[in-house]
């Protein structure tokens, strides 16, 4: 087991990898009354072109799979999973993204009949055509309540027009026509690829002891045979045009909903040799500084009265790709689109404004060992993202300085954009 | 965890001492009897008095000042409790030793900005003033952008129309019209001579120095001493209604609302949670959950929500249309079921679950002050005590409650037409 110490706080990760490659990452925070486990498939609604073991060609299935076969993982022979977690009385649900699939478990009590449990039912599939064929209503009903909401429809609809090949252009739980043609095969065939343990993590956060830990999972792991398993996923090439640069849609809104959206490509940036990691929150820290609560451009059009609940900012980071998309509710989308792409070209950052909001950064960091959910997002983020738990986030921000964001700045020119317009239903 | 009251002339401060949290929270509490005609005024002040405030007269001069104090995070929520309205102006901050900040600059920060608003002249700031009408206004209309919300609210105004429950504490377009900067400040001085304040934190800090400090910069010489009540009684019927709303959200929303009648303090407080945590409060494995979403596949989401101070419980599902009658037949036979097909595990598994949810609460520094603030207010128990009466409620008591829960109104939000059954 290794022990990493967590620059500039007292915190320390323990990580063990068992032989058949599951990783453990393990934060203690005894403090806490509550533990909280997540059990982690990198198998995401992006995943579905696939090939496994040096197969010839590439399986490709329908939208949404990750997403059901989630919802199936409950059922066991002998009924569901919650019956068990009920009589623990533990809280446990499961979540879908673009990149994974993650079970969790919270609790205070049975820490080591949940863990065995939840590496248990995630670890015996059980799917049959009536199993299937039942959660199809729950998920179709599922789509729908998401399509009645117009902030969900604000992201999927921007992803939609901003990506022409990359998944995120799909919804998570596919569409209801998506859903109609995924068949047990195809769960299998996802299950067999992605759930095996060398493609999982397990992150424990909160009130545990992380020998105890890893002894519970390394027993557990001692009689269970898995196959080898590497996986290749398709590689998208996604270009820097976008679908579409400007839609109007209708919904249930009292207000417009305006998305402004910037893709910009990663190799803008190739020259500056600044690693993934540094680019990130250069990026984040410059749209925040540009369109964030204390931005000039938040004065302006609150005090011209265009908007008044403030503009939301949603960095998205794909392999080649930032996408930045700023929300807002507004009667007057032309105002606020002319003053967003005024401020885009003509940036000067304030360093007392760059010094403030690393200082905001730094201390949201230390604060965020405080939530024990946080703190497991925050690793499952990393592990996603980069395979490996980052350790120096706070050396990270105190070496942000004004002259590499100033050379950021320069290279943001290349860029494609994105508009769309959630407004009022004409008729209700 | 150490809790600890100060008596001050005119407010109390309870301080909760503990190094479990990096984090520190502090609330100041205005609560009152509700009043129907004032519950947009109040909902307009709590978002001034976070907004702005004499020392900083503008939203970036704040949030500059919040960002400098280690990115302290400082909000305003107003909740119906009955027939009370609760005002809390609540701050999160980093624990000033961690970064080496002296603390008065904290503690000081909602203090000035509560009780030293922007006003000048006898009124609030004119332009500040119209920003937050329009935010007001927007919150207020876009209740139709979440159809759980929309159903509720509408259940409650059929339901309790001449009750507290049937307030939306968001208030109403036409009130929100007539605000002026005078009239908010009028009323910012009614809360302050009328409402109650309590003041509370929870932190590593030295609380007889943090009492102290709000002691010598908060003076106020006004005493209250009128009574507060928070139970509501809406009446029973005994013809229960089906009601039709119009509106086009892509699936139909069923909410039902039903009475409790005539119950205890102990089932109010214990076996009432644990009716509601069974019935469609908890797991995924509830009554309304089997019935529905794992037996028939109708829906995502089902579920129940105990509104103990109203003595009420709603129910809501959302569907598609052709099986809006299925689904109402399904909601009833859990409801049903509460009586004549409950069994020992579904009870142990909810009282296990209730344990969990109580001890979550004690991980959040804010929901260990709401904890507080509840013991203070309505005798609410002690953690440890609550987790062993829960375990204490019996099969038999909660069928006898389950008796006592009365259907009253049954509201289906679809594409159609508005009316009555």
């Amino acid at each position: 087991m290794e022990k990493i110490n967590i620059e500039k706080t007292n915190e320390v990760l323990y990580f063990h990898k068992l032989d058949n490659g599951l990783e453990i990452y393990i934060l203690p925070n005894n403090n806490q009354k509550n533990f909280y486990i997540t059990f982690n498939t990198r198998f995401g609604s992006n995943n579905i072109e696939f090939k496994k073991n040096n197969e010839s060609n590439y399986t490709k299935v329908p939208n949404g799979i990750a997403h059901y076969l989630e919802h199936l993982m409950f059922n066991m022979k002998d009924g569901s999973a919650f019956d068990y977690f009920s009589k623990l009385g533990s809280s446990v649900n499961a979540f879908t993204t673009y990149d994974l699939t993650c079970y969790e478990v919270y609790s205070s009590t049975y820490f080591k009949e949940n863990l065995n449990y939840l590496l248990d039912y995630v670890q015996t599939p059980y799917f049959t055509e009536k199993i299937v064929d039942n959660e199809r209503g729950i998920i179709t009903e599922e789509i729908n309540m998401y399509n009645n909401n117009p902030n969900t429809e604000l992201t999927y609809a921007a992803y939609r027009n901003i990506f022409v090949n990359d998944s995120r252009k799909n919804l998570i739980s596919g569409n209801v026509e998506d859903i109609k043609k995924i068949k047990v095969k195809d769960i299998f065939d996802c299950y067999d690829t992605f759930y095996n343990p060398s493609n999982m993590f397990i992150i424990i956060t909160g009130k545990v002891n992380p020998y105890e830990a890893i002894s519970i999972i390394e027993e557990n792991q001692k009689n269970k045979v898995f196959n080898e398993v590497v996986i290749q996923n398709k590689k998208i090439i996604e270009p820097l045009r976008v679908v579409k640069e400007y839609e109007e849609i209708q919904m249930n809104v009292e207000t417009n909903k305006v998305s402004i959206s910037y893709k910009i490509p990663k190799k803008n940036f190739k020259k500056l040799n600044i690693d993934d990691l540094k680019l990130k929150t250069y990026i984040s820290l410059l749209f925040n500084i540009l369109y964030g609560v204390t931005s000039n451009i938040q004065e302006n059009l609150i005090s011209s009265k265009v908007i008044n609940s403030g503009i939301n900012i949603n960095k998205t980071f794909t392999k080649d790709y930032i996408v930045i998309s700023l929300t807002t509710e507004t009667e007057y989308p032309e105002s606020f689109i002319r003053l967003v792409r005024e401020t885009i070209n003509n940036i000067d950052i304030d360093i007392e404004e760059l010094e403030r909001k690393i200082k905001v950064y730094k201390s949201n960091y230390i604060l965020h060992f405080d939530d024990i959910e946080t703190v497991n997002n925050n690793i499952q983020d990393n592990i996603i993202e980069y395979n490996k738990f980052i350790n120096n986030y706070m050396d990270l921000y105190d070496k942000l300085n004004i002259n590499t964001l100033n050379d950021i700045i320069k290279n943001i020119k290349n860029r494609s954009e994105s508009i769309l317009i959630i407004k009022p239903k004409t008729t209700k | 965890m150490i809790q600890k009251k100060y008596k001050k002339d005119t407010y109390n401060i309870y301080t909760i001492k503990t190094d479990k949290f990096k984090t520190c929270h502090m609330e100041i509490v205005f609560r009152n009897n509700i009043n129907k005609d004032e519950v947009t005024l109040r909902s307009v002040l709590t978002e001034m008095l976070v907004e702005t405030s004499k020392n900083r007269p503008t939203r970036k001069e704040m949030i500059i000042e919040l960002e400098n104090l280690y990115n302290s995070y400082f909000y305003g929520i107003t909740n119906r409790i009955g027939n009370s309205v609760l005002t809390s102006l609540c701050f999160d901050f980093i624990n000033p030793k961690l970064v080496n900040e002296d603390i008065d600059n904290f503690i000081l920060f909602p203090l000035d900005t509560v009780f030293n608003p922007n006003v000048k002249d006898n009124e609030f700031d004119k332009t500040t003033l119209e920003y937050i009408k329009e935010r007001v206004k927007k919150d207020i209309e876009s209740i139709i952008e979440d159809p759980k919300k929309y159903s509720i609210n509408k259940l409650l105004t059929n339901m309790c129309e001449f009750t507290a429950s049937g307030i939306d504490i968001n208030g109403n377009i036409e009130d929100l019209d007539l605000i002026t900067p005078t009239s908010l400040y009028n009323y910012y001085n009614e809360m302050i001579k009328h409402d109650y304040i309590d003041i509370y934190i929870i932190g590593d800090l030295d609380m007889d120095y943090v009492s102290t400090l709000i002691e010598n910069n908060l003076k106020l010489n006004i005493y209250k001493d009128h009574e507060i009540t928070y139970e509501v009684e809406n009446k029973l019927t005994n013809k229960p209604i089906k009601v039709y709303d119009n509106y086009d959200f892509s699936q139909e929303n069923i909410c039902i609302g039903l009475n409790i009648d005539n119950i205890t303090q102990y089932e109010k407080n214990y076996v009432a949670h644990i009716y509601n945590m069974i019935l469609g409060g908890g797991s995924l494995e509830t009554k309304l959950y089997n019935r529905l979403r794992n037996e028939n596949s109708l829906c995502y989401n089902c579920s129940s929500i105990y509104q103990k101070f109203d003595n009420l419980i709603i129910l809501h599902t959302a569907i598609s249309k052709e099986n809006e009658n299925l689904a109402i037949k399904l909601m009833k036979k859990a409801l049903h079921d509460m009586i004549e097909n409950l069994s020992e595990d579904e009870i142990e598994n909810a009282k296990k679950l209730i344990t969990t949810t109580l001890n979550m609460s004690e991980d959040v520094p804010g929901r260990i002050i709401d904890n507080y603030i509840f013991k203070n207010l309505y005798g609410l128990e002690d953690i440890e005590v609550r987790i062993k009466k829960y375990n204490n409620v019996t099969k038999k008591e909660i069928i006898n409650f389950a008796k006592k829960v009365k259907l009253n109104t049954i509201l289906c939000v679809r594409d159609g037409e508005n009316g009555k059954d």
